[in-house]
């Protein structure tokens, strides 16, 4: 294909499967840097004495600030809503594209700049040692004087306004562009999750957006909205910045909720168990996380009661979220199941995020939360829960539908070596971080007392394992694009065949319970030349 | 039903944008044309009856007096009372009744074959099983066994049945 063609079909892309590849490599490529970031973090945090930044606490700043700005915004959210929500959402509906084709293209491409910009902060004089929640007044021009936090607070406007024309685009798909016939209860849970995560974005990321905003006139134009000299309040951005934030936390897990329903139904060879509680269950899942913001803050001085109602509300939450956990074990109870690497991530996913969700419950008491704060306990949480959530999640999918998008297979015991790998590695790394964090280690610091060595040299320890895991699943990405086609059918045989679907009257490709696997293998660019039809 | 959805169809093609655009406007080019506007489903001989009128100067045109082309065709049906583009959920011929390999459902394709899902008879009455179904070989759904036929929507071909 010469340059000119090229540049025509992936800069100038309207084509969800296009754009939603472009997603990937771009995920692929913040999570190289993100995890290079958390290297740097374990490497200093190895042993006491600062022994890899020499004591530059504010470069030990910047870079945890860059890592969890990479990794949520450029990692999991391009991955999950653009990558797998692009490819998979218009073929589960039967849709030829997104309803708006060039908005999606404008949505990936913000990416990009956003992207440069939060290097450059890292980059430029001191760099953004705010933390990745860029409180006030530590943002404030008084503590970060240079340019680095503006920049990273421009990134933060770029890629949530690319998320908010993402989120109109996912919704209005989901409502028009649905084939003959498909009502919403036949809909997909995929599609559902994408649509409630749509929703989120759509409603919590013009209050971040206004309090990014207020910060940038704080700092440049003389406001004190934040500011207590000037009659401001600090505490008003916490309160703009969690409004987003906490709803931000299910926009992260819930399209993994999608993808592990998927990947449960397709090893255990049985639809999933309870459709309707599912999709009632991320729904009250998302409305609830709209009404527990404070549960961040209960260390700034909340009264009791206010206290009390944060609490009960946040423990609300385990219930749908229960929901979800019963209704893949009750998939799994009895299914014929198949232990290949979507398995294998799926039940990690499902162990992994429970232990996250119990420590969740645990933070959630605003008693233990008020000593748990900012202590590792809470690092240890939101990695079991992301890291072990959100993460095997994607890989979950990779292994489940790669071979379907891309039309190769990847080498299955490589991939195993992969999941042990990094389920050994990750537990290594954040489980001892329940210790720390209740031995009273606070996070954000770059030093600590000797008494803190021994957990975490363990933490470090699991970080190369983890890092080791990653490199492997690189090297099953590039064997499965250059001998993907030497692999045979195997990977995806060995989600479907052979399964509660085992007919061999039908025509071509394969039946399914979701419409993406009866498509040509991969999917053409235009999927349906008739669109599909459900009687 | 879908003979009468092709021939709508084909009429409602919009016209030309090169021939528009010679004209300063829409009611230039109608004065040209000296075709009149379609303004019920019944007066639609082609693509240039499928112009609107135009609102009086200085008012606010309503949709029935500024849609052009397939919209206007899409509101002038509706008008009539008919869903030009069969967007409302499908209607199983023989809702109740299974299909069978002597008497199979059967589905218009414009290919050789359509994906067809099926929930089932009656209707939702188990998840949804997605498969294909063939010109020349049926498909069948793994849930409940129903049989599905596509055929072909050619010029002036019918369907074999209902």
């Amino acid at each position: 294909m010469s340059l000119k063609l090229n540049i025509q079909r992936w800069l100038f892309s309207t084509n969800a499967k296009d754009i939603a590849v472009l997603y990937f490599i771009f995920a692929l490529f913040s999570a190289m840097i993100g995890t290079g970031l958390s290297a740097i973090i374990r490497l200093e945090l190895a042993n006491t004495g600062s022994p890899f930044l020499h004591g530059n606490t504010q470069a030990f700043n910047v870079v945890i600030t860059a890592h969890a700005i990479l990794m949520i915004f450029f990692f999991v959210m391009p991955a999950l809503v653009g990558g797998f929500g692009n490819y998979l959402m218009p073929l589960m509906l039967g849709a030829s594209d997104m309803a708006f084709a060039r908005l999606n293209n404008i949505s990936f491409w913000l990416l990009v700049p956003s992207l440069i910009l939060i290097l450059t902060s890292a980059l430029v004089e001191a760099g953004a040692g705010t933390g990745w929640t860029v409180y006030f007044p530590l943002a404030g021009i008084q503590s970060h004087s240079g340019p680095a936090v503006d920049l990273a607070i421009f990134s933060l406007h770029l890629s949530g306004f690319s998320s908010l024309l993402g989120a109109i685009n996912f919704i209005t798909t989901f409502i028009n562009m649905r084939t003959i016939g498909m009502k919403y209860e036949n809909v997909p849970l995929f599609a559902w999750a994408v649509l409630f995560t749509a929703i989120l974005l759509l409603l919590s990321l013009p209050v971040l957006a206004a309090g990014l905003t207020m910060g940038i006139f704080d700092r440049n134009f003389n406001t004190s909205f934040f500011e207590y000299a000037g009659g401001g309040d600090a505490v008003l951005y916490q309160h703009l910045f969690y409004w987003w934030n906490h709803p931000e936390v299910y926009i992260l897990i819930i399209p993994g909720f999608g993808i592990i329903s998927h990947a449960v139904s397709a090893i255990a060879s049985k639809p999933v168990f309870g459709v309707q509680g599912m999709i009632y269950a991320m729904w009250s899942i998302g409305l609830l996380g709209f009404c527990v913001w404070s549960h961040h803050m209960f260390a700034v001085g909340l009264d009791s009661d206010t206290r009390a109602y944060f609490t009960s509300a946040t423990m609300v939450i385990a219930v749908p979220t229960s929901i979800k956990i019963f209704s893949w074990l009750a998939t799994l109870y009895g299914g014929t199941i198949r232990l290949n690497v979507t398995a294998l991530f799926a039940l990690g996913f499902i162990f992994l995020f429970t232990i996250g969700g119990l420590t969740g419950v645990v933070l959630a008491n605003s008693a233990l939360d008020i000593p748990f704060h900012d202590s590792y306990y809470v690092v240890a949480h939101f990695h079991y829960v992301l890291s072990m959530g959100a993460v095997f999640s994607i890989f979950c999918g990779w292994y489940l539908w790669s071979p379907k998008i891309l039309g190769l297979h990847y080498n299955e015991r490589l991939s195993h070596i992969h999941f042990w790998l990094m389920f050994i590695g990750v537990n290594v790394t954040f489980f001892p971080m329940h210790f720390l964090g209740l031995q009273g280690m606070p996070r954000r610091i770059n030093d600590y007392p000797d008494a803190f060595i021994g957990w975490n040299q363990v933490a470090s320890l699991g970080s190369i394992i983890s890092i080791v895991a990653s490199i492997v699943f690189i090297y099953v990405v590039y064997d499965q694009l250059t001998n993907g086609l030497h692999q045979g059918n195997k990977a995806l045989d060995s989600q479907f065949k052979p399964s509660f679907m085992g007919t061999n009257l039908n025509v071509e490709g394969y039946t399914g319970p979701t419409l993406e696997w009866t498509v040509s293998t991969p999917p053409s660019l235009h999927a349906f030349n008739t669109p599909a039809v459900l009687y | 039903m879908f003979a009468l959805r092709r021939s709508l169809l084909s009429a409602g093609r919009i016209a030309r944008p090169q021939q528009v655009a010679r004209f300063s406007s829409a009611s230039a080019l109608l004065q040209h044309k000296a075709v009149k506007p379609a303004e019920k489903l019944s007066e639609v001989t082609g693509p240039e009856s499928l112009i609107g009128t135009s609102a009086a100067p200085g008012t606010v045109p309503t949709d029935l007096e500024q849609e052009t082309g397939l919209a206007r065709l899409e509101l002038l049906g509706k008008m009539d009372g008919i869903d030009i583009f069969d967007l409302g959920p499908v209607i199983r011929p023989q809702h109740s009744v299974k299909g069978t390999p002597d008497d199979p459902i059967w589905v218009p394709t414009y290919d050789n074959s359509r994906i067809v899902g099926c929930s089932g008879t009656p209707h939702g009455s188990h998840e949804v099983q997605w498969f294909h179904a063939g010109v020349d070989k049926v498909g069948r759904c793994d849930e409940c066994g129903a049989v599905y036929r596509a055929y072909e929507l050619g010029a002036d071909e019918e369907a074999p049945h209902h």
